[in-house]
């Protein structure tokens, strides 16, 4: 991936989408093969402990289930990894944290705890996580897979902004029409393997290979109503 | 019923003092079987190659042999360790006749305790949401950071009521020691009275104040798990079973029946 | 430490033969005990009443205090209460003590296994009961109550090997079962290989716990083939 690339995974439940994501910071195990994060390099068969930390240190991850840490406010939660992992001060770490959870329109629950708040209020937070180390590359597991319906526009607005910022990020989502509108590039897999991927445009639009076309044929007419762009 | 009344009132400060050994013993007893659950849950979880097996064919044993035969094993066998050690290496002194029958007792009790408290630390560990210990690992914590900050703390909430039921049994089991020459409260409540035969008054105060105890530590450790966890509700008048919930209403709305099938 | 090796051997088929007494005194109990349990729990769901209130008490009592001092209490009290009917029990078996005590003490604990499992049934299959036509006796027996037994097995199981376990501590009154066969050798060879009659004992409670397990794993094996339905195993 480029700097400022943002890349989507996309494909059916299953097709090893979400293991692919896991592998970049090793939360899933690979076989073999290297991920190389901003010129750092860690051999995936074989590697330290302490390699594969130092790469997680230059990422960050939003997930599915958001997995906020329960037993930490939700300041705590974004300052956590900054004081802990970064060995940023306190006073340092919540200035970036009340910025980021500012953006996302958070500042009014700093010190409630993840069980007050509803799956938006948590994934909104999970996402200032992410973000608070300034990693180099964001990686979003299927991030609004959990919620509720109505809650699914803001969580995508708010993936939209950061983009804007130029972050790299590496998207396993179902929203079709949310990735066709902030992807460079679409990487479709089924199976385990990646079938085919390019430009977002071409692959969405002009899908060359025909599990792929299936796939877009199967999802596309109901979401293209919700998102009129 | 011609009870020795005066004799109880007489003896409860004498029991009473005995109090201190027992809670020492508890709480020391107790200290060494969470430690030894930590290590043994930390090697149970990790699955460590030949450890593994060996802790928990140990566990099955420990908890396989009534409470009173280990206390008695250790009673007779501790001694004979420290005597061998102490002939073959001269590092500890054997004085037969200042044995601390104290520290064997809480040696039994640790151990004992250790493996029951194990599967407290076990499941309590397991029960914490997977995903935490992901999160921690994707902010860059090592294994260490993760299970100091994130899933320790929250595993220990979810372990406090199970920890808090083993904390009462073992604050009773120590009446077993009174076995082994500890002069706990048991002990000392049978030995004053020794010379008026009033045995069984003896016997009473000893139980007026372990209930006594054993309530007070009940409230406490209960209101320490509704700090904790705070999402714990009082379950005292049961009313939370679905079934019972139905009863009641079925008993308590007559005339109010809410429009519904 | 390691002298009298040869105790082991002889104290093993010595305290073989009193492996029927122990079962004796955990099996009786248990019987009385899983009755008695069942009355106070009824007791105590019903939540009023002066029985509620003396049931009460008298189960905090018994999870309150240490079994052992249970054992005496009984073991010296019963025969002066049962001298206020002009009975003399002095010189009553031991044994018939600590069944008192231990059913006293056992029926407590079983008795609040049942009320945990009790208070959460799920309503859905007691209404379902009362649909195909079931009056209130009929009910409880086939579907409270085997519902209640099922949710509470876990801990009758623990509940179960515990009693097991303390049958141990009868010996202190003088019942003559495992243990105390054991003390006795112990006391007989004044100290020499005493490690070694106790591990004796301690691998026959060993044997019978494992047994207990077994039998305990079977009746949730059984009892879970009704949950599986097709896939029973």
């Amino acid at each position: 991936m480029n700097e400022g690339e943002v890349v989507a995974i996309i494909g059916p439940s299953g097709s090893g989408k979400t293991t692919l994501l896991r592998t970049v910071n090793f939360l899933n195990p690979a076989d073999s093969g290297a991920i190389s994060v901003d010129g750092y390099k860690v051999d995936a068969g074989k590697h330290k402990h302490r390699e594969a930390l130092r790469l997680r240190k230059k990422t960050g991850m939003v997930f599915q289930g958001y997995n906020l840490f329960k037993n930490r406010t939700v300041l705590q939660n974004v300052t956590e990894g900054l004081i802990k992992v970064q060995k940023k001060p306190k006073a340092e770490a919540e200035e970036i944290a009340i910025r980021l959870l500012t953006q996302v329109r958070m500042d009014e629950k700093l010190h409630s705890y993840p069980s007050q708040l509803s799956g938006g209020q948590q994934q909104r937070v999970g996402i200032c996580r992410a973000l608070a180390a300034s990693p180099k590359v964001v990686l979003l597991d299927e991030p609004t897979s959990a919620l509720d319906p109505e809650l699914v526009g803001e969580i995508l607005d708010i993936i939209k902004e950061i983009a804007k910022t130029g972050i790299t990020m590496l998207i396993v989502t179902h929203e079709i029409a949310f990735a066709r509108e902030i992807a460079n590039r679409v990487v479709f897999m089924k199976d385990g393997v990646i079938v085919e991927q390019g430009q977002a445009k071409e692959v969405l639009e002009h899908p060359k290979n025909q599990e792929t076309k299936n796939f877009l044929k199967a999802l596309l007419p109901e979401r293209s109503i919700e998102y009129v762009i | 019923m011609h009870l020795n009344y005066g004799f109880i009132l007489e003896d409860f400060p004498v029991v009473l003092k005995a109090l201190r050994v027992t809670f020492a013993l508890t709480l020391i007893s107790y200290l060494g079987a969470f430690l030894i659950a930590c290590l043994m849950g930390s090697v149970i979880l990790h699955k460590t190659k030949i450890l593994y097996p060996i802790l928990v064919g140990f566990n099955t044993i420990v908890k396989g042999i009534p409470l009173i035969l280990q206390l008695l094993f250790c009673y007779y066998g501790i001694p004979q360790v420290i005597k061998a050690i102490s002939e073959t290496t001269g590092l500890i002194t054997y004085d037969p006749k200042n044995l601390s029958y104290f520290g064997f007792a809480a040696v039994a009790f640790s151990v004992n305790y250790g493996a029951y408290m194990t599967d407290v630390v076990v499941s309590s560990f397991k029960a914490v949401d997977h995903g935490q210990r992901e999160a921690a690992a994707s902010i860059g914590m090592t294994t260490a950071q993760g299970i100091l900050y994130i899933t320790g703390p929250q595993a220990l909430a979810i372990a406090i009521p199970g920890l808090s039921n083993y904390f009462m049994w073992l604050l009773k089991a120590t009446s077993l020691a009174s076995i082994t020459n500890v002069f706990e409260m048991l002990a000392v409540a049978r030995a004053s009275t020794a010379d008026n035969y009033a045995i069984l008054e003896g016997y009473i105060v000893a139980a007026i104040i372990y209930w006594g105890v054993c309530l007070i530590a009940e409230s406490l450790l209960k209101k320490l798990n509704q700090l904790v966890n705070h999402e714990v509700k009082e379950h005292e008048h049961g009313r939370t079973g679905t079934y019972q919930k139905e009863a009641w209403r079925k008993r308590n709305l007559k005339g109010c029946e809410p429009a519904g099938e | 430490m390691f002298y009298g090796q040869e105790l082991f051997g002889e104290a093993l088929p010595i305290l073989i033969r009193f492996i029927p007494v122990t079962l004796f005194y955990f099996l009786v109990p248990t019987g009385i005990s899983l009755l008695l349990g069942a009355w106070i729990c009824k007791v105590r769901v019903g939540k009023k009443g002066i029985l509620y209130r003396i049931v009460s008490l008298f189960v905090s009592f018994f999870r309150g205090t240490p079994g052992l001092l249970q054992l005496y209490l009984v073991f010296f009290g019963l025969p002066q209460i049962a001298a206020l009917f002009g009975a003399d029990i002095y010189r009553w078996h031991p044994g018939f003590f600590y069944i008192v005590a231990t059913c006293l003490n056992f029926s407590s604990f079983v008795s609040e296994a049942y009320r945990g499992a009790y208070e959460a049934i799920d309503t859905g299959q007691v209404e379902a009961g009362i649909t195909i036509g079931f009056n209130r006796f009929q009910n409880f027996i086939y579907v409270i109550a085997p519902l209640t037994l099922k949710t509470a097995l876990p801990n009758l199981k623990n509940l179960e090997i515990d009693l097991l376990k303390g049958t141990a501590t009868a010996y202190v009154i003088g019942v003559v079962d495992v243990m105390g066969r054991a003390d006795k050798l112990v006391a007989l060879h004044r100290g020499y290989g005493q490690l070694w009659i106790l591990s004796a004992a301690g691998l026959i409670y060993l044997g019978i716990n494992i047994i207990v397990e077994i039998f305990f794993r079977q009746t949730e094996k059984s009892l879970r083939i009704s949950e599986r339905g097709i896939h029973a195993s």
